[in-house]
């Protein structure tokens, strides 16, 4: 009698304790940057519009990009530091939703002068990746050096850095809305892992909408 | 039950005497090639071979020669640069790392070897 009372009691105690426990990897992702209140409506921060030229030279906008999630970076096709492993670990997200009509990857050359639409397209075939779903942008300098920082990924020239410019490996993942919703660090693959279960996660919204 | 102790022996001997692990060459490999190689030498696509992958076939001498001049193929759009600094011993435990762990290979490129090649690199 007196331990059916405690399997009864240690029974409430689980449940108690395991339906108190959040999941925070469920429900939809934050955020990034701060929310300004246009009449009276609070909007999330959303990356400025856009223009920039691809791979095949055709002019690619923020407008032709609505239809899409997409995880973006910045990179040149000659940096010897950190390129190489981020585009080993973009590599893993291609191949992951390559199939996936809703998603697609968008590198940005910070070496507009070297990384010309054609060197881009080569590039892209030595990857072996398709190009309709990795976008390889190139364009003005001081526009792609800006746009990094709308991405919150830092780019700047400078002198001393391999290569000249000096840029992070933070890779961003963008909803339809031009809203910035996760990162993680390029060179990290764990970091990338769980970037891998944040895409899910955005692509779950959609589903359900 | 002499013999089967001597068995023993000779079995830790030969364990321990078949453990060539290159740590000089290891500790350089990740400081000096992985960043494009990859740590694990799987390269990156068609742009950065896959050093895992040269297989028993290949020259490992050679590996000498883009080290110290660096190497670009006439169809790809990348180019290894030089790599400067690094002693004769430097490169040639490099070059048995990249051998012996990542292809799994049996010998190595003596130094003599990698002392001869050398010289012979100067383009
Ligand atoms: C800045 C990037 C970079 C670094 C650092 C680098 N490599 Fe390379 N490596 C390349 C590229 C790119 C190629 C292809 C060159 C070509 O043939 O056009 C290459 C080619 C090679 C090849 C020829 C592979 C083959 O298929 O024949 C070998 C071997 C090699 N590298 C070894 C090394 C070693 C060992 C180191 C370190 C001491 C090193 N590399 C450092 C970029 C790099």
């Amino acid at each position: 009698m007196k331990s059916n009372i405690y399997t009864i009691i240690i029974v409430c105690v689980i449940t108690i304790i395991t339906s108190c426990k959040q999941d925070e990897k469920v429900g939809p992702l934050p955020y990034y940057g701060e929310k300004t209140v246009v009449n009276g409506d609070s909007i999330h921060y959303q990356i400025p519009e856009f223009k920039f030229f691809d791979q095949d030279s055709n002019a690619v906008t923020s407008k032709d990009m609505d239809k899409y999630i997409y995880v973006t970076d910045f990179f040149f096709t000659t940096c010897p530091s950190i390129c190489p492993v981020v585009k080993k670990q973009m590599l893993r997200i291609y191949d992951k939703y390559k199939d996936n009509p809703k998603f697609k990857l968008v590198s940005h050359t910070l070496d507009p002068k070297r990384d010309t639409a054609e060197k881009l397209k080569k590039y892209a075939e030595k990857l072996n990746v398709s190009t309709d779903k990795w976008i390889f942008l190139t364009g003005d300098k001081d526009s792609l050096i800006d746009m990094s920082a709308n991405y919150f990924i830092s780019a700047y020239e400078d002198e001393d850095a391999p290569g000249g410019i000096d840029h992070s490996g933070l890779v961003v993942l963008v909803d339809t809305n031009r809203n910035v919703r996760a990162s993680a660090q390029g060179t990290d693959p764990d970091d990338i892992t769980e970037l891998l279960s944040d895409i899910d996660r955005l692509l779950k919204e959609y589903e359900t909408q | 039950m002499r013999r089967s102790s001597i068995l023993i022996i000779s079995f830790f001997l030969f364990l321990a005497c078949n453990h060539n692990t290159y740590k000089q060459g290891k500790v350089l490999y990740e400081s000096n090639c992985a960043q494009c190689h990859m740590p694990d030498g799987s390269g990156v696509g068609d742009l950065y071979p896959a050093l895992s992958q040269l297989g028993p076939d290949y020259n490992y001498s050679l590996i000498s020669c883009y080290i110290i001049n660096g190497k670009k193929s006439e169809n790809s759009i990348l180019e290894m640069v030089a790599i400067k600094g690094l002693s004769d011993i430097e490169i040639n435990n490099i070059i048995n790392y990249v051998r012996s762990e990542m292809n799994d290979l049996e010998g190595e490129v003596s130094i003599a070897d990698t002392r001869k090649q050398i010289p012979e690199c100067v383009q």
